[in-house]
């Protein structure tokens, strides 16, 4: 039987490493020891001289793959619009920029390269020679709050549809499919604040039911609940509007797009699983694993997924090393099972 | 027992943390005096840890004030070191092709004549940044400018930091 291939992306780490808590090689014997097949870096994260990497680092970067037994699949870059105040990146710069983050990701043996949807869907398309001529999949990463019906990834998927070519793709973000808020998702705030344990059930309604938030929030009063404990509600479970929403993540409860989801899936190679909050009884509230590994398998996809660890900005006193653990073994038990 | 308006502000308070800055800018313990041979010191400088979980084009500060034992710093007296590359603080814009990779050393150079007396400062830092990525995309051929809703590279965010150290 086939088995899912596993990626970790040293990201999950990001967070020490930027602090100097662990070092580059630290968190490829995490990979490791984790059960990683492969791993992922996000260029300006974790490349010393981004975005010009010296041939040693390429070097050390090589070795330590070997060292750890890893193999070394996806390299990230951005599109850095945010660099000149007052206008985007031009044409010329994302271009330049993606065929050296190719260039790089091909010299460490990665097959695969993320980018971000302000690539945009023309200028992926002039891109694809020099994917084809490099051999690497560039894949556009789907993050919440978009979602495969967004107008900007419908775009995208035309072009998929038109190029068909292996080349080109899309690395889909769990975020995009996210329920509810993580089960952890009150963890910063002190005991004093709010009712944890009512916001908590409350939470999971949210995530599991169609019941609307007035209701919930009836409720809440209903129950003890006060002002505070609404407020809180309202900024940390329900969702944030997705017509508006820029960085963060609505919330699709019962409803995220499977079928979106699966339209996808065969341009990609490699995707996000992200999650916020494993518990010990291998469930991740708030992201609906069982439905994707389903049509994963219903599909024989065969790329990776990539165990990536953002539950740091909702606790960060929890083992990231623990949380990736415990979900690998999830996917692994559905994969399995499904 | 906080009453509703505490513990509501308190909830504010948390959620305007965070964001994409991962620490707090000012490395605490790294404040030192610039002190040459024979005593003599042209001023001081101190360590900034970096302002992303993922590194940061120095174009992307819009705004850097300092204010050491409540008295502001002027900004032609001071730099901004990253390696072999320094400038001016109001001269960071201009320097869209300088990244500052998330464990560079970053320093603020303050130049004063007999630095800073033995003893606490209260530094304080307000940090005024525009993110280097997001969601909002469009052609900068015609350098039109951002679209209107590219509201996450129109509105920079603005991190504060106030730390005591000791010399």
């Amino acid at each position: 039987m086939s088995r899912l291939k596993h990626s970790i992306t040293l990201y999950g780490f990001g967070n020490r490493y930027v602090r100097g808590l662990c070092t580059f090689e630290d968190t490829m014997e995490k990979a490791k020891k984790m059960g990683g097949d492969g791993i992922e870096i996000v260029a300006p994260q974790m490349v010393p001289g981004h975005p010009n990497p010296s041939d040693e680092w390429v070097d050390y970067f090589k070795d330590c793959c070997q060292k750890y037994e890893l193999t070394p699949v996806c390299y990230s870059i951005y599109i850095d619009n945010g660099k000149h105040k007052g206008h985007y990146l031009s044409e010329a710069e994302r271009m330049s920029d993606t065929i050296a983050g190719m260039e790089f990701a091909k010299r460490t043996g990665c097959s695969i390269v993320r980018s971000q949807d302000p690539l945009l869907p023309s200028t992926m398309e002039k891109l694809l020679p020099y994917a084809q001529e490099l051999d690497v999949h560039l894949a556009i990463e789907m993050h919440g709050p978009y979602t495969p019906s967004t107008p900007i990834f419908q775009e995208y998927a035309e072009l998929f549809e038109k190029t068909n070519d292996p080349h080109l793709g899309v690395v889909m973000d769990f975020s995009s499919f996210a329920s509810g808020a993580p089960s952890n998702c009150l963890a910063v705030f002190p005991d004093d604040i709010c009712n944890k344990k009512l916001l908590y059930k409350i939470n999971n309604l949210y995530a599991t039911t169609e019941i609307p938030e007035k209701d919930l929030i009836d409720m809440i009063y209903e129950e003890g609940g006060d002002d505070a404990d609404v407020y809180v509600a309202k900024k940390r479970i329900f969702s944030i509007d997705a017509s508006t929403a820029r960085m963060g993540t609505p919330y699709w409860r019962t409803k995220p797009d499977f079928e979106g989801f699966r339209s996808l899936l065969k341009y990609s190679r490699y995707m996000h699983g992200k999650f916020y909050h494993m518990e010990d009884d291998l469930t991740c509230p708030g992201m609906d694993f069982p439905s994707f590994i389903k049509i994963m398998k219903e599909e024989n996809y065969t790329g990776f997924i990539a165990s990536e660890y953002e539950g740091d900005r909702y606790d960060n006193t929890v083992s990231d090393e623990e949380q990736i653990r415990l979900h690998i073994q999830m996917l692994d038990q559905l994969w399995d099972n499904a | 027992m906080k009453t509703i308006e505490e513990r509501i502000a308190q909830v504010d308070e948390i959620l305007s943390r965070g964001g994409l800055v991962l620490t707090d800018p000012l490395m605490r313990g790294t404040l030192k005096n610039k002190v040459f041979e024979g005593g003599a010191c042209t001023g001081y400088t101190f360590r900034l840890n970096n302002l992303s979980y993922r590194g940061v084009w120095l174009s992307t500060i819009e705004g850097l004030e300092l204010k050491v034992d409540g008295e502001k710093v002027d900004h032609r007296d001071m730099t901004l070191v990253l390696g072999n590359f320094y400038c001016t603080i109001d001269e960071l814009k201009n320097n869209s092709d300088v990244f500052w990779g998330c464990t560079d050393q970053c320093y603020i150079n303050v130049n004063k004549v007999g630095g800073l007396k033995a003893g606490d400062h209260e530094i304080e830092i307000t940090i005024t940044k525009r993110n280097d990525f997001g969601h909002s995309y469009g052609e900068a051929e015609d350098l039109e400018g951002y679209q209107r809703d590219a509201t996450e590279l129109q509105h920079p965010t603005v991190v504060r930091d106030r730390a005591v150290f000791t010399i």
